[in-house]
């Protein structure tokens, strides 16, 4: 996101820099911004570094990139945030989850729960970006839904062969990153970490011997048993290749509602399918409770191993009750397709749906047009930021 | 010997669609090159030594500007040209003619297969192999020298002594093996296209002992040492010393450097390695995908002594 709209503001002929943790570094290759790199040793010594920064760049404003991940950042290194506003220097947050509505508790790994400092009021400017925030023109909402993907027909074709697809099948896309894989050590995390796309390849296998699943993500699932040749993984790619990647795609399968990739996707007519779960259990019987039909036998066996079950909008981490009322009339929601993992029938009627019908197709097509539209209507982040700049007490971001 | 040379990336486009494309080129639908920079980089290294330059691409011989392109280094003093080509126009006798007169001395034309059904499910390009077929034939009529290259996949490792035994019939004068380089296009088939070093070798050697019956030249491009352990002294890199190339509008100083530098990695057991600067290490495209556990330290005192120390190999 923070790239998103430096990337904005350098188009505009303002100049961006950062100062970033060394885990994020690689997402700033290849782009023309300078970088500062944080390294976990340096603890309360950022305070310092954040100053020296300051003093000798003037900045005409800091941003948070966004407010959630730069305050567990500060806490982390054992430095309260609140010292960035001792500077002269505009403070301008991005609140991607709108906190004014989500609030600062966080669900995760059952019943699991963090808390994130909450300052976000002491701060005058906030950015509130769409999606994930409801397009509504409010103070601070500003369109990063990002520019629709359009390649051309043959290298579109290429991409495909080269997968190893067919010009008769079908791809169906699912992304993971770093942080999916594991999380933080917790067990339970973990489990569903590792089980989750097992269950999806089982959806996928159910949808016919045309249709494949294109992984893109740091490391491959053992998925072969069940879609043999039909899955591929591919390795965390460039922003160019993963864009052709993405527009070579018939469906994006997500487990993370407020995934760019999504987005992306929904900005590129691309339809997306987004599975949730809502399943608390520590059981078999908790887990088939809350099923409208009795599970399958794969399914049974899959929810077996993979207890306990815990709410997730980001598999893995969770953010079910968090993301609530951020989603509730949401037209985001409206561009995707949103399924509970455990309903199986439901996953497979609705992908099927977007693969083989072209009514389905185009009824979630135009409900993405829909949406890009509404975006559309709504100030870029740079506009924005031009407006808190120059004093614009309307932009000013209270709740 | 080794020689200074130019090389220049003439033109993004082609008209095959391989599948393991370095340069990505069925990626791109107009070109990025700029003809003009082309002119300048060839003009301002003119008298500075270089004895050949090496056009490629892309496919070169598609660029609309290739003839003036060829007259142009002729009329700066350019001892040599080398074509980097598909030969698809080359089957054409009259534009295979109109090359060599116009300089061209070494063609390096690739040749990934031995029949139509391995050559041109890669290239993309139906009928593509015959017409490569007639221009290696109608370039050696000229006179010229050829190599060929073969990038080595899934989809031909099985094939290599035949495609060897293809290049001899047809008069080929180099025939170099090239380890897949796993960016460009292929980065969409890592695992489809990529083999083990364990299935290149069990073909990659009776297709270098084919050629070298034949009297051919050999060489293999890419590999990192230890996995070709027993042909360590076939290794390409000594060739050309000194690449200055122009990619893109960028000046490449030190082409060999460049590849060391930014396109491989060493892997742990590459630490002790005796030849560990002269190898370069290992693609880390590869090593994704694979994991480093088929390489080593090369073998040193004790262990059997490939032609390491043969006259094709320098040291930096």
């Amino acid at each position: 996101m923070g790239i998103r709209v430096a990337q904005q503001l350098h188009e505009a002929g303002d100049e961006a820099s950062f100062v970033v943790h060394e885990r994020s570094l690689p997402l700033l290759t290849d782009t023309p911004f300078r970088r500062v790199p944080i390294h976990d040793h340096l603890g309360p010594l950022i305070k310092l570094l954040i100053e020296s920064q300051i003093a000798e760049e003037k900045p005409d404003s800091i941003i948070l990139a966004d407010y959630f991940t730069a305050t567990v950042l500060f806490l982390g290194l054992g430095v309260d945030p609140r010292f960035l506003l001792r500077f002269d220097t505009p403070l301008i947050a991005i609140d991607t989850w709108s906190h004014s509505e989500t609030g600062f508790v966080i669900d995760g790994y059952g019943d699991r729960t963090r808390e994130v400092a909450n300052w976000i009021d002491e701060l005058p400017f906030r950015l509130r970006p769409a999606p994930i925030v409801r397009p509504v023109p409010r103070p601070g909402v500003c369109t990063i839904l990002p520019d629709p993907v359009r390649i051309a027909r043959r290298v579109r074709n290429h991409v495909r062969a080269n997968i190893g697809l067919t010009s008769s099948d079908r791809a169906v896309m699912f992304c993971t990153a770093q942080w999916q894989y594991a999380a933080n050590n917790d067990e339970e995390a973990t489990l569903l970490a590792e089980n989750v796309p097992e269950l999806l390849a089982y959806y996928v296998s159910k949808l016919g011997n045309d249709v494949h699943l294109v992984h893109v993500g740091p490391a491959a699932y053992p998925l072969s048993g069940l879609l043999g040749e039909r899955y591929h993984w591919l390795p965390a790619l460039s922003p160019d290749q993963f864009d052709m990647v993405l527009g070579s795609m018939d469906l994006l399968l997500s487990a993370n509602i407020s995934a760019t990739t999504n987005a992306k996707a929904v900005a590129s007519s691309i339809p997306v399918v987004v599975v949730e779960n809502s399943c608390l259990a520590g059981t078999v019987e908790e887990a088939e409770a809350g099923l409208r039909e009795p599970p399958s036998p794969f399914l049974g066996e899959w929810i077996r191993r993979s207890l306990p079950l815990y709410p997730f909008r980001l598999w893995p981490l969770g953010f079910h009750d968090f993301l609530q009322p951020v989603l509730q009339d949401n037209s985001y929601c409206t561009a995707m397709e949103v399924v509970e993992l455990l309903d199986e029938d439901r996953v497979v009627t609705v992908c099927g749906g977007l693969l083989n019908s072209s009514a389905a197709r185009e009824d979630l097509l135009q409900c993405q047009a829909a949406y890009a539209g509404e975006t559309a209507r709504l100030p870029t982040p740079v506009e924005i930021i031009e407006s808190f700049l120059s004093g614009d007490a309307e932009c000013r971001s209270s709740a | 010997m080794p020689i200074k040379c130019l090389s220049v990336h003439l033109t993004d486009l082609c008209n095959s669609k391989c599948t393991f494309c370095v340069v990505g080129s069925p990626l791109y639908t107009k070109d990025t090159i700029v003809y003009e920079r082309v002119v300048q980089f060839l003009h301002e290294n003119a008298n500075n030594g270089y004895e050949a330059v090496n056009l490629h691409g892309g496919e070169a011989t598609i660029h609309p500007r290739f003839f003036d392109t060829l007259e142009y280094i002729r009329d700066l003093g350019y001892p040599e040209v080398h074509l980097q080509t598909n030969a698809i126009a080359l089957s054409k006798p009259e534009f295979a003619r109109r090359v060599v007169e116009l300089g061209v001395t070494l063609f390096i034309i690739s040749l990934h297969g031995h029949t139509p059904e391995v050559q041109d499910s890669q290239t993309g390009t139906p009928g593509g192999l015959m017409r490569t077929l007639d221009g290696i034939r109608n370039v050696k009529q000229q006179g010229a020298r050829v190599r060929t290259n073969t990038v080595i996949t899934r989809q031909n490792v099985t094939s290599l002594p035949a495609i060897t035994q293809l290049a001899v019939d047809v008069g080929v004068d180099h025939i170099n093996f090239s380890n897949l380089h796993p960016v460009g296009s292929a980065t969409f088939a890592l695992e489809r296209i990529t083999p083990t070093f364990a299935e290149v070798r069990e073909y990659l050697y009776p297709a270098i002992d084919i050629a070298a019956a034949a009297g051919r030249r050999v060489t293999l491009e890419g590999f990192p040492y230890c996995a070709v352990v027993e042909k360590a002294g076939f290794h390409l890199n000594n060739e050309y010393r000194d690449i200055r190339m122009l990619m893109r509008g960028v000046v490449i100083e030190d082409y060999d450097a460049f590849m060391s530098d930014t396109c491989r990695v060493f892997v742990p057991p590459c630490g002790d390695c005796a030849v560990r600067d002269l190898c370069g290490g290992v693609y880390p495209e590869y090593v994704q995908l694979r994991g480093w556990d088929e390489f080593s330290a090369f073998p040193t005192a004790g262990s059997p002594q490939p032609a390491l120390a043969g006259p094709t190999l320098t040291s930096h």
